[in-house]
């Protein structure tokens, strides 16, 4: 059994709608329009008897959209050796579905996975990521985390630095 | 029962294929349209084609509805299209050459873009070449906008009004290619079928909103034709000039798709 | 027989010997919301039994006799007394008792009109009235306001999936066609210190309120074409979200029934802990701390897999009855649908999201998308196959019996063993006293929860008195709203929301057609004045009867039958204030329904609208009731709408304008109680209405547009909205100031347009005393105010229009 992290982000700024609707909340939040800067990715988390050449697969032909996206797949097993990613700085706050909580893209997933001919126990949940590469302050990301985009009754909120 | 040979104008109904799978809704307005415009029409869920119940070649129409199939959830379109690409491909490539019609409206343009069956250089291209993504508002946008018809590949849909207005109900129907290539050769083939004017409500490139296939035979397009096939469904009906038999301009789209499949009755091969 | 020892899958919890505080302590940690007289209900009826209940029992009865399930408190016993009045009218006879308030109101208006186009009222999940010789509609609307306020997305979703599921759920399956939803929220620039512990801002509320329909509603592929969003302080706490659907359903379809032997199979979505204890949440007040199972997200395309699969197993007639798993889950659905019969159910068969939840747990969820069927058993076979195409899961998880008893077991073992007649018919009726005291309620809805951003306009600036009311966010466009709702899918769509020369001019109803093989169509509106209802339920009541049937009207087309539905929402079930609000409100609906012949067809109460302000006082919302009204149009081609057709018609007020601006709008902006409270002139207005729709019939009338939030400058202005023309209005004299004139909302009034060549015969079949002419139309496109010929106010068309629009431009 393996665990992976797919992050599907946008290629350029202008496909990234969401993140210019968010930066306005971001301002709204109280951080200075220069330093509002977010970036949005989806991000997929994929259990099961998953092969790294299958798991390429289902980022490629099921999770992205080549002609504005990009994939990052990352293996969750702590591999020996493996350097830790290079900082970028700013926060990056990752909102995920509570266990239990309906998550109908996660299910979505599991129906494209069986599709693409993987079978067996296969579990696939969905979250959301959002990156503020100039934010500067932990306390501003989380509330806006908790007034705005989350909701602590039903999604688990993650924050850390980029 | 083989139907080679028969003249246009013979009795024999077109028979159109609507395609659905869970989260497709628009089914029921299209049959209507295509109804009104003389098509004998089935609805299937796309289980049945995929099974093998159902075969394609007996229809001369077929049609991927709006909607949300399987809930849009990965990205608008991308499962079902997987489904046709994975499972379907050989039947759609036979379909497709045999010059008969397929038609997406709004979620079946985001079926047919993401399984390669458009643009369609080749009959299906073997990488997705373009895209609908989300509007540029990030929102999902329910309103009725300007077209421009153009004359196309899609021949057998010249002569529809040059400007008009369609519904478009859309959250991801913005129009982009993968490279301005792929935009060059669209305009070089005349794959351009219709045109957001005056205003690109979404942020299409060239404000593409419908094109078709190089050869014209597969056509699609994010605004609803199907929701247009009687005046009294425009927005500013009450004051719009009377014309013969109440028809909103939607109703030609489909008018001519079932003349141009009556065509293909003479003499073309199946 | 059930025998009382330790089971492995429920446990016994001992009250037979309980006293009284026990048995309220039990109520309380087992969240079942059961008073101390149902507690002691359940304790006789277990000491005729001779044993103590286990746990999945009690759950099923306080699911079962839950506010949300059992309307206890409007099904009450009511004693109504008036300690105060200071002009309202008086009830008829004080003290008034009533055995039960929702039979001698509500109910009440419905029997006596005794409509032979009502074909089915308030026993199945919607109402259903005639539409053609094939189909008829059915239309419900339902609240879900605590989830809304907890999780707005997820709650308002769920909400409207639950309504669409009443459709599904009614008679053997209504096919859903239109959605209507009405939300009230706080303003949505209340400071964040006005807001209780741990609410929601109002803004997020209405953002994630507003995502939640688009996306379940959407995705269903059922227009949202009708609808409207109140704001007012007084929801700050406690929003209010009401989802309705209308469906269509053939005539031959619309009683269900089931048989001994049937099975009972589950379909749909898998079943979780989500959900746990819905039903009796709603019956208790909003307060920080509330579990989280409670709050759900929904999954549109599981609905409407399993509409989809349910409409064809419909038509090919394979199941005799249907329900749908709304408050309380299983054990309300297959008790109710069991009700005549008895069942037994095997929970262990339930197909489960996650292993570990306990029976009752199984038995009483709430998870979403899931309906109940009965299936005789030689067409089981062929509905698992039908279902599986459609990738849905339909599982076999009982029997109907015919021993009248409820009977639930997990692997064998027995967890409820019930009879259906104390389940159903068991409870103790509620004694409740309603004291009316004029004073209290002024100073609790006047005073307390004056309106934050109101006031600051003079009655003499006409001008800056329009732009404000153009501007306030109860009449400011919602377009920003309704564009991302798809109000076009199923084609049928003819009066949308939003129409006219730019698309953008405002309507009354909304008409569509359910079938698109016949012009004959379907209206839908809604009536609601929760300013008026600060001062009186009473007219609140009657006034919103009269402006939803006004809307309807409005529309035109030959309205024929027509019909409404009530939704009461209020705010503390134990607070004598309250119910006595809840009494004249009642006695309003029943009056106005009955002099307008309009029966109530179905309905729903929600109470505990409550909710804690920052200094720790409990308040209540303001007394709120939506009027929803269904009519059938005979021909949707000949409909009206507000937008003005020509240049150098006559515009006329039809209705009589009284200087009435107590509670409306205006009076608020004014900061002005001064004015009279409005009359509700009904059998006048019933009188009126058949002759505008006499002129209508006679193409007299060539737009409509109901006066109501505004008055009639408003109503002017919007439509011009709807045009590419402009209005000049003159009131002339009515012997009271020009601001009442132009600004009041004196009800059972339209403001119509007449081409000048038809003054004579539309003033004849109206009557000169009602139909006011107040100005004409013209080509420039402004709205011009004169008083003795002069202009006092001139703005373009344009102007008002951006201001109109921009209040909820970003919402």
């Amino acid at each position: 059994m393996s665990t992976y992290l797919i992050e599907i982000h946008p290629k350029r700024a202008e496909f990234d709608p969401l993140g210019r609707q968010v930066k306005n909340e971001l301002i709204e939040a109280g951080e200075p329009p220069k330093t509002a800067v977010v970036e949005t990715s989806r991000l997929f988390r994929i259990g099961g008897n998953v092969t790294a050449e299958q798991i390429q697969n289902v980022a490629t032909t099921l999770l992205l959209d080549p002609i504005v996206e990009t994939a990052t797949v990352e293996d969750t097993a702590p591999v020996k050796g493996k350097k830790p990613a290079k900082a970028r700085g700013g926060f990056v706050l990752d909102i995920w579905p509570k266990p239990g909580v309906t998550d109908p893209v996660g299910e979505t997933v599991e129906k494209g996975l069986r599709d693409l001919g993987i079978s067996g126990e296969i579990s696939a949940a969905s979250a959301q990521r959002y990156f503020f590469p100039k934010a500067s302050s932990e306390s501003l990301i989380k509330n806006l985390a908790k007034r705005s985009l989350a909701n602590e009754l039903i999604h688990v909120i993650d924050i850390r630095k980029g | 029962m083989s139907l080679v040979g028969k003249s246009n104008g013979h009795k024999e109904p077109v028979n159109a294929l609507v395609v659905r799978a869970a989260g497709t809704n628009c089914d029921q307005e299209t049959v209507h349209a295509l109804t009104l415009a003389g098509a004998t029409c089935d609805v299937k869920h796309v289980n049945e084609i995929l099974t093998g119940r159902i075969r394609l070649h007996p229809f001369q129409i077929v049609v991927f509805p709006g909607g949300f199939s399987y809930g849009d959830d990965i990205a608008a379109g991308k499962v079902l299209a997987n489904e046709l690409r994975l499972r379907l491909k050989d039947q759609l490539q036979r379909y497709v050459e045999s010059g008969k019609l397929v038609i997406g409206i709004c979620n079946g343009f985001q079926v047919l873009i993401k399984s390669g069956l458009l643009p369609g250089f080749d009959t299906i291209d073997s990488e997705q070449l373009a895209t609908l993504t989300l509007n540029d508002s990030a929102r999902f946008q329910c309103e009725w906008v300007g077209m421009a018809a153009e004359n196309s590949a899609a021949t057998w849909l010249d002569g529809l009004p040059p400007v008009f207005e369609l519904p478009i109900a859309h959250g991801e129907g913005k129009f982009i290619t993968a490279s301005p290539k792929v935009l060059a050769l669209l305009k070089k083939n005349r794959q351009v079928i219709l045109r957001y004017a005056p205003v690109n409500p979404n942020g299409s490139e060239a404000a593409i909103a419908g094109i078709c296939n190089a050869r014209g035979n597969v056509v699609a397009m994010m605004p609803h034709p199907e929701r247009f096939v009687t005046r009294y469904q425009h927005p500013n009906w009450p004051s719009l000039p009377a014309r013969p038999n109440d028809v909103g301009d939607g109703f030609f789209f489909w008018e001519k798709a079932v003349a141009h499949a009556k065509s293909l009755f003479q003499g073309v091969a199946r | 027989m059930l025998s009382t020892s330790e089971k492995a899958n429920a446990k016994v919890v001992p009250i037979l010997s309980a006293v009284d505080a026990e048995l309220e302590s039990i109520s309380k940690t087992g969240m079942l919301s059961l008073t101390l007289e149902e507690m002691k209900t359940i304790q006789a009826y277990f000491k005729t039994a001779g044993r103590d209940p286990l746990d999945a029992e009690l759950e099923t009865i306080a699911q079962t006799w839950s506010e949300h399930c059992f309307h206890k408190t409007f099904r009450g016993a009511y004693e109504y007394t008036e300690v105060a009045l200071d002009g309202e009218d008086a009830l008829a006879k004080t003290p008034r008792t009533y055995e039960n308030l929702l039979k001698e109101t509500v109910f009440k208006a419905t029997t006596e009109i005794n409509a032979p186009w009502c074909l089915s009222v308030f026993k199945d999940n919607a109402g259903v009235i005639a539409f053609d010789d094939e189909d008829a509609v059915c239309f419900k609307v339902e609240t879900h306001n605590h989830p809304s306020a907890l999780e707005p997305y997820g709650g308002a979703g769920t909400g409207l999936g639950g309504v669409i599921r009443d459709v599904l759920g009614c008679g053997l399956g209504g096919k859903p066609v239109m959605n209507t939803d009405v939300f009230c929220f706080g303003p949505l620039d209340t400071p964040a210190s006005a807001l209780p512990e741990g609410a929601l801002h109002p803004k997020r509320i209405a953002k994630g309120v507003v995502s939640g329909v688009r996306d379940y509603g959407n995705r269903m592929g059922i227009p949202t074409a009708n609808g409207a969003i109140y704001f007012d302080p007084g929801y700050v706490g406690n929003p209010l979200v009401f989802c309705g659907t209308v469906g269509i359903i053939p005539n031959s379809m619309i009683e269900k029934s089931v048989k001994p032997g049937d099975l009972v199979v589950a379909v749909g979505g898998r079943t979780g802990r989500d959900g746990v204890h819905g039903a009796t949440f709603s019956s208790a007040p909003l307060e920080k701390g509330i579990t989280s199972s409670v709050v759900q997200i929904g999954h549109a395309i599981m609905e409407k897999k399993t509409m989809d699969a349910l409409l064809q197993a419909r038509n090919k007639r394979l199941y005799r009855g249907v329900t749908d798993c709304g408050a309380g889950g299983f054990s309300s659905a297959i008790g109710e649908l069991g009700k005549d019969t008895g069942v037994r159910v095997d929970l262990e068969k339930a197909p489960l999201k996650y292993q570990g939840l306990a029976p009752w747990e199984i038995w009483i969820s709430e998870s979403q998308e899931r309906m109940v069927l009965a299936v005789p058993p030689e067409n089981w076979n062929t509905l698992r196959t039908l279902f599986a195409n459609e990738n849905v899961e339909a599982v076999v998880l009982g029997t109907f019996t015919d021993d009248k008893r409820l009977t639930v077991a997990f692997n064998n073992d027995v967890v409820v063993s019930l009879d259906m007649d104390f389940l159903h018919d068991g409870a103790p009726k509620l004694r409740l006293k309603a004291e009316w005291d004029t004073n209290i309620h002024r100073k609790r809805y006047r005073e307390e929860n004056l309106p934050v951003a109101a006031g600051g306009v003079s009655r003499e600036d006409i001008g800056g008195t329009l732009k404000a009311l153009l501007a306030h966010p109860v009449i400011a466009s919602k377009e920003s709203v309704v564009r991302q709702y798809d109000h076009e899918v199923q084609g049928g769509s003819i009066v949308k929301p939003f129409m006219g020369a730019e698309k953008d001019g405002p309507t009354d109803a909304a008409v569509f057609r359910p079938k698109l093989s016949t012009w004959r169509g379907v209206a839908v509106s809604n009536g609601m004045n929760t300013e008026l209802g600060k001062w009186d339920p009473y007219v609140m009541a009657k006034a919103a009867v009269d402006e939803a049937y006004r809307n309807l009207i409005s529309v035109g087309g030959g309205l024929k039958e027509a019909a409404i539905l009530d939704n009461f929402c209020w705010g503390d079930q134990k607070n004598p204030h309250d119910l006595a609000a809840l009494v004249r409100a009642s006695e309003g609906a029943k009056e106005a329904a009955l002099a307008y012949g309009l029966p109530f067809i179905s309905g729903k109460d929600s109470f505990h609208n409550t909710w804690r302000a920052p200094d720790g006082q409990l308040h209540s919302i303001p007394p709120t009731l939506l009027i929803s009204a269904i009519g059938v149009i005979d021909d949707v081609r000949q409909c009206l709408t507000s937008g003005l057709r020509d240049a150098d018609n006559l515009l006329y007020v039809v209705g009589e304008t009284r200087a009435e601006t107590r509670g409306s709008l205006v009076a608020a902006l004014w900061k002005d109680d001064s004015g009279r409270l409005p009359m509700v002139k009904l059998s006048e207005s019933k009188s009126l209405y058949k002759k505008l729709q006499a002129a209508m019939k006679h193409k007299f009338v060539l737009s409509c547009h109901d006066l109501s939030d505004g008055g009639l400058a408003v109503a002017a202005a919007e439509m011009a909205f709807g045009s590419a023309l402009g209005v000049e209005l003159e009131p002339g004299n009515k012997g009271f100031d020009l601001g009442s004139q132009l600004f009041n909302e004196t009800p059972g009034r339209f403001l119509v347009e007449v081409a000048v060549a038809n003054k004579e015969v539309f003033e004849q079949t109206i009557g000169l005393l009602f139909a006011d002419r107040v100005g004409k139309t013209v080509k420039k496109p402004s709205v011009a105010i004169r008083v003795d010929g002069k202009i006092v106010f001139e703005e373009t068309t344009r102007a008002l229009k951006d201001i109109w629009k921009r209040t909820l431009a970003g919402m």
